[in-house]
């Protein structure tokens, strides 16, 4: 057990490093560095002498050769500082904790919502004996995946802001404003947790080991509880780990959607002003949380399969 | 084997059944017209081919038919009560209780994240013979009748943990927990070993002493033979023949049961047996060793100090279970893989080492059959582009030479050239291992190997493929190295047998020696091992 | 013909094994596919949007005439009606013309997108697969840390660094999913190079090359396939989330996602406005995913 403990945190902190690689590839390698672009005016700035240009990349540490600057930086990472905003000149890192509190709440409302939707359908459709109901039950998850998240958000708030006006359509205020982003954020994953669980659930139903369970007169509920849903619990907890891994995203749209305070507003905020290490620094807490939550999944694994510890292929 | 009474009711009475399968556009009738009885403590096989309907026939009995089966006429009754037609709900109350199934392949058979225990406890506690507690302390019982050692710990064990030998018992003790009348077993032991497979035949026989009847499906008419009072002869979804074994194999009526007793390799041994042969060796081995890596310093075996020549036209067959070595034995004298040491002389010349050009010379002179014929031909060419591969490879003629000589290929093989279009997912499997056999033929090979090449098969095309490669071993000179697990089906092909047990070979003499006068005890165990000896004897 | 073909197989010839059922004939495959597709009306429905749209997005003109960026300002914020299908916005606009040559940049976009996704990962899978040892180690890892960052905050990472525009939006959702092609033509690579009849080839002696090509992409090629219609339709929602954030093209060219942004603001009144396109991207998606499952299911059959 200890090794695959140690194998997984490794292998958690090396994806941690080459996600930072990845990103200082792409932001600072690409071209066009931020203060050539604010310099430029592109974004309704004042063209700026060239005196304040180089003061500017001095500051930022830009008129360095790109290695000193990617060991400098890594270097400064390592110890928490994913360094200053150049729009606003704030600390990346309380940017970001300032902007959590709001996406957390909406990140678990969704979470809660994927879950409570993607295993309550997987169960119904596995378990009805009613063709038809099963067709209708599965056929859902596919349209719900189909739906643009952001056009789900809007007619939502058409329906339930506008038109019935239950549920306020815009802002953080309160457990109702919570409602409709949670659903909005929820309903894709919740969709894609239906598919795999339904398919693996419906997979161990036809294994030869639910045979032998039913040769022993085993009842048909306690077949799908005790000896599929377990075995069908792997593929559906990656999904699981996978979505958890990606509400950051989900909220970009989510939160412009409905006008909250958060995260994601604030990714939209800094790509939009190409404030390079704040969508650093949000792009590698978003893989910290990847890699967090699947480090959790990972150590959850063993308990649901025993082979799994012990190095052994699951089957699934 | 004693004959059953014949007073009394039958425990399980099958009368004109009928069960078939809803397809896409169709159905299809599995079963029709199966009447059979089976008297308490009796022990009845139902043996078949592929696709015969016999497994059908005994999911059909146990009410676990796959979702779009189901049972169209007829009756099945247990101890006088029907049970077709009953409630899913009185239907579990039978199955457990007083049917029990031991089924196919014990190594996918047991739930993987189960205890064994929680298991073997669950048939009791389903049925309210047990509670959690004693239901745990009868398990580890359970499991010590079925010839488990050590049953508290295994009781405490994963399946993945324990071999498919052991598997299989749990699976026995799953099936006799709640001490049901009759026992169905599918197929019981053909995902095991030969000598595993005696002993859990061994053991499902004493569970007749305590008055247990038993269904037994199996394509292996030796085991039938061996282990039934009576033979069920089933084809096509219905029933041929049935009678005491002694009839069926001695007396067979129907043609069909004719067929299959004369195909079955265990039974009847080969009129006239092979007598070996001498000419220069076109293949000697020395000392051949083969390991690999087992995680950090550790090393498994798989080949050790294995040395033998085979003689130009003649038939050299490595026996063993898995496990021993036989199959990379294979390939290392085919040089697909490399030997750890030893040396291997093709034709007088070493090839142990060779490489690039040289080595792509020797595909010319040694070729290879394979086991499966399902996977050994890429389902995208057509049959003329399989058999035509090794021509194109060597860059030999022209593309209408080439289909020329596949069409010659083909007829050599005894199927017609008007299959060259066809794609090997529309042909049956004796069909596809003759395309394989035709590829392997299209250089012209002195050496081919076969590895297990008809052991997917069914028996009656089992025996159709061994008459070719004998045929062809004739007309063509070719000189065989014949991989099997199967002594039975050895007889009647090889001229000399090897005995391969954990990568070491342990006998190497000519085949009737073997069988008459084998010198050590693991060939002996593995002679006592082959189904149909019993009959026969 | 199916049910016949089914028979004969399972009763597995106990006769000389030279029976084998008829090649079907032209006609007949014809009736096949009919029948098929007869009892698959969701397909052919599916097959039918797919092409609309295409059309729209290669000839616009022959769908809707007009002029999608000038209006009538009198005639604003029409609802749907006869003579405007999809309504009107706030300068009086068509939103049919508006959505149906809205297609052209969206589509442009979805296909640079599975274009880079398809090219890229499928390189980096086959040499994965296909090459093993540390090659394979070291593509995959590269693919984890890929994989490690949710897709749409890497496109805004490409997208900072890139600027805005349908073009780069476009390669920076491609980026974004080249992982995932990367891992399935790796494992497709893998289980045909480790299949026997890889092995059979390699053993009659024919060159590694000729092998890749001959045996490995053509089985390959089916799963990526399947994968890259499926593509089709996540980056048509992926592109569609990017330009309704406000990173495509500058207005007023109509794209499906800024329209939706476009009509946002009139939400409380005129629900066409953002409806409409969004039923006509779900209806698109929905349709590519549909054509997938099937061209799966088939596959499938085919094996």
């Amino acid at each position: 057990m200890l090794p695959y403990l140690l194998r997984r945190l490794g292998t958690a902190i090396a994806v941690l490093w080459a996600a930072y690689t990845v990103t200082f590839v792409v932001l600072y390698l690409l071209p066009g560095d931020p203060v050539t672009t604010m310099a430029s005016g592109g974004l309704d700035g004042e063209p700026l002498s060239q005196a304040a240009i180089d003061e500017l990349k001095a500051r930022y540490g830009f008129d360095q050769p790109l290695i000193v600057q990617y060991g400098t930086r890594l270097w400064a990472a390592l110890h928490g500082d994913l360094g200053a905003s150049i729009q606003t000149g704030r600390d990346v890192r309380s940017a970001i904790a300032e902007a959590l509190p709001p996406t957390i709440q909406i990140a678990v409302g969704g979470l809660l919502v994927a879950v409570v939707l993607g295993a309550g359908l997987a169960l119904a459709a596995t378990f009805t004996r009613l063709r038809w109901l099963r067709q209708v039950l599965m056929a859902l998850p596919s349209l719900a995946v189909s739906l643009p998240v952001f056009w789900v958000g809007l007619m939502l708030v058409q329906i339930f802001s506008f038109g019935l006006h239950l549920l306020p359509s815009v802002g953080a205020n309160g457990f109702q404003a919570l409602i409709l982003p949670s659903i909005t954020l929820g309903l894709p994953m919740g969709a894609l947790i239906a598919q795999v669980l339904a398919k693996s659930l419906s997979t161990a139903l036809d294994e030869p080991y639910v045979q032998t369970a039913r040769a022993k007169g085993v009842g048909r509920s306690a077949i799908h509880l005790r000896h599929a849903l377990q075995n069908a619990a792997i593929p559906a907890l990656t999904v699981l780990g996978y979505v958890a891994g990606n509400l950051l995203a989900g909220t970009v749209v989510v939160e412009t959607v409905f006008t909250r305070p958060g995260l994601g507003r604030l990714t939209v905020q800094a790509v939009g002003v190409q404030d390079i290490p704040l969508v650093q620094g949000i792009v590698l807490f978003a893989s910290l949380v990847f890699v967090g939550v699947n480090l959790v999944v990972d150590l959850v694994y063993p308990v649901l399969d025993p082979r799994i510890a012990r190095g052994v292929p699951a089957a699934a | 084997m004693s004959e059953p009474s014949a007073v009394g009711e039958p425990l399980l009475e099958i009368d004109d059944l009928a069960v078939s399968y809803r397809i896409a556009g169709g159905r299809i009738d599995a079963v029709q017209g199966a009447s059979l009885t089976v008297a308490p403590g009796e022990v009845v096989a139902v043996v078949g081919e592929s696709g015969s309907g016999k497994s059908t026939l005994a999911q059909a009995v146990i009410g676990l038919l796959a979702g779009n089966g189901s049972v169209t006429g007829g009756s099945i009754r247990l101890g006088g009560r029907e049970l077709t037609g009953l409630s899913d709900k009185a239907l579990r109350e039978v199955r457990g209780r007083g049917i029990g199934l031991v089924p196919q392949d014990p190594t996918v058979s047991l739930n993987p994240v189960h205890r064994i225990g929680r298991q073997v406890g669950e048939v009791l506690r389903v049925h309210g013979l047990a509670d959690r507690r004693s239901a745990a302390v009868r398990a580890v019982e359970l499991l010590a009748k079925a010839g488990l050692p050590e049953p508290e710990a295994r009781a405490r064990q994963y399946p993945h943990e324990l071999s498919g030998g052991m598997r299989q018992r749990v699976l026995i003790a799953i099936a006799t927990a709640a001490d049901p009348a009759l026992i169905i077993a599918d197929e019981p032991t053909s995902a095991l070993d030969a000598t595993v497979q005696r002993r859990i035949l061994d053991h499902l026989d004493t569970l007749r002493e305590n008055g247990t009847a038993m269904l037994l499906v199996t394509h292996d008419l030796g085991v039938a033979a061996d282990r039934a009072d009576r033979v069920v002869v089933m084809s096509g979804g219905r029933i041929v023949e049935q009678g005491p074994v002694a009839q069926i194999l001695q007396d067979p009526a129907d043609a069909y049961t004719r067929r299959l007793v004369a195909a079955a390799p265990g039974l009847t041994p080969p009129e006239t047996p092979r007598v070996p042969v001498t000419a220069p060796p076109l293949v000697e081995v020395r000392g051949l060793t083969k390991e690999f890596p087992l995680g950090r310093r550790r090393t498994l075996r798989a080949v050790d100090d294995v040395s033998f020549t085979i003689a130009r036209g003649e038939t050299l067959a490595l026996v063993g279970e898995s496990g021993s070595g036989k199959s990379t034995t294979a390939r290392l004298v085919l040089r697909m893989a490399d030997p750890t040491a030893g040396e291997i002389l093709f034709d007088g010349a070493d090839i142990t080492r060779l490489k690039g050009g040289a080595w792509r010379d020797l595909r010319r002179r040694a070729q290879l059959v394979y086991q499966n014929p399902y996977a050994s031909l890429d389902p995208r060419f057509s049959v003329e582009e399989v058999v035509t591969e090794p021509l194109r490879a060597f860059g030999i003629g022209t593309a209408g030479e080439r289909r020329d000589r596949a069409g010659g290929l083909l007829e050599r093989v005894a199927l017609p050239a008007a299959l060259l279009d066809r794609r090997p997912a529309e042909l049956s499997g004796g069909q596809r291992q003759r395309i394989a056999i035709a590829r392997a033929l299209a250089l012209s090979p002195d050496l081919v190997v076969c590895d297990e090449p008809v052991s997917a098969l069914d028996v009656s095309v089992q025996a159709q493929v061994l008459e070719l490669l004998e045929e062809l071993q004739v007309t063509q000179g070719l000189t065989y190295l014949f991989i099997s697990h199967d002594l039975a089906v050895v007889r009647r092909i090889a001229h000399r047998v090897g005995v391969m047990r954990e990568g070491r070979l342990v006998e190497l003499r000519p085949t009737e020696e073997v069988f008459t006068d084998p010198q050590q005890d693991y060939t002996r165990e593995l002679l006592a091992a082959i189904a149909g000896r019993r009959a026969a004897a | 013909m199916t049910e016949l073909l089914i028979l004969a197989d399972a009763t597995e010839p106990a006769r000389p094994a030279v029976v084998l059922p008829e090649p079907p004939t032209r006609r007949e495959r014809v009736v096949r596919l009919l029948r098929f597709l007869g009892r698959r009306p969701g397909l052919v429905v599916a097959g039918v949007v797919v092409f609309l749209v295409l059309l729209a997005a290669f000839a616009p003109g022959v769908l809707a005439p007009g002029d999608p960026n000038t209006g009538v300002v009198a005639d604003k914020l029409q609802p749907p009606s006869p003579g405007h299908l999809f309504g009107t916005d706030y300068l009086g606009r068509d939103l049919y013309t508006r959505v149906v040559h809205g297609a052209s940049l969206s589509l442009q976009a979805t296909l640079i997108a599975v274009a880079v996704a398809l090219v890229a990962g499928g390189l980096i899978g086959l040499l994965a697969g296909f090459v093993g040892r540390w090659v394979d180690e070291a593509l995959m890892r590269v693919v984890d840390v890929l994989l490690s960052i949710p897709a749409i905050l890497l496109s805004l990472a490409l997208i900072t660094a890139l600027g805005y525009g349908t073009v780069k939006v476009a390669i920076a959702v491609g980026i974004a999913s080249v992982a995932s092609f990367a891992r399935v033509m790796r494992a497709e690579t893998m289980r045909i190079r480790q299949s026997t009849y890889v092995e059979a080839a390699r053993s009659v002696g024919t060159r590694w090359y000729v092998t890749l090509w001959r045996h490995v992409l053509p089985n390959a090629a089916g799963p990526v396939i399947v994968l890259a219609v499926l593509e089709f339709g996540l980056a048509i929602l992926a592109v569609s989330s990017l330009s309704f954030l406000g990173y495509g093209a500058p207005p007023p060219s109509p794209e499906w996602g800024s329209l939706i942004a476009e009509g946002r603001n009139y939400l409380a009144t005129s629900w066409w406005l953002c409806a409409l396109p969004g039923l006509t991207i779900a209806a698109t998606v929905l349709s590519v995913n549909r054509i997938s499952r099937a061209l799966d299911g088939e596959w499938g059959r085919a094996r």
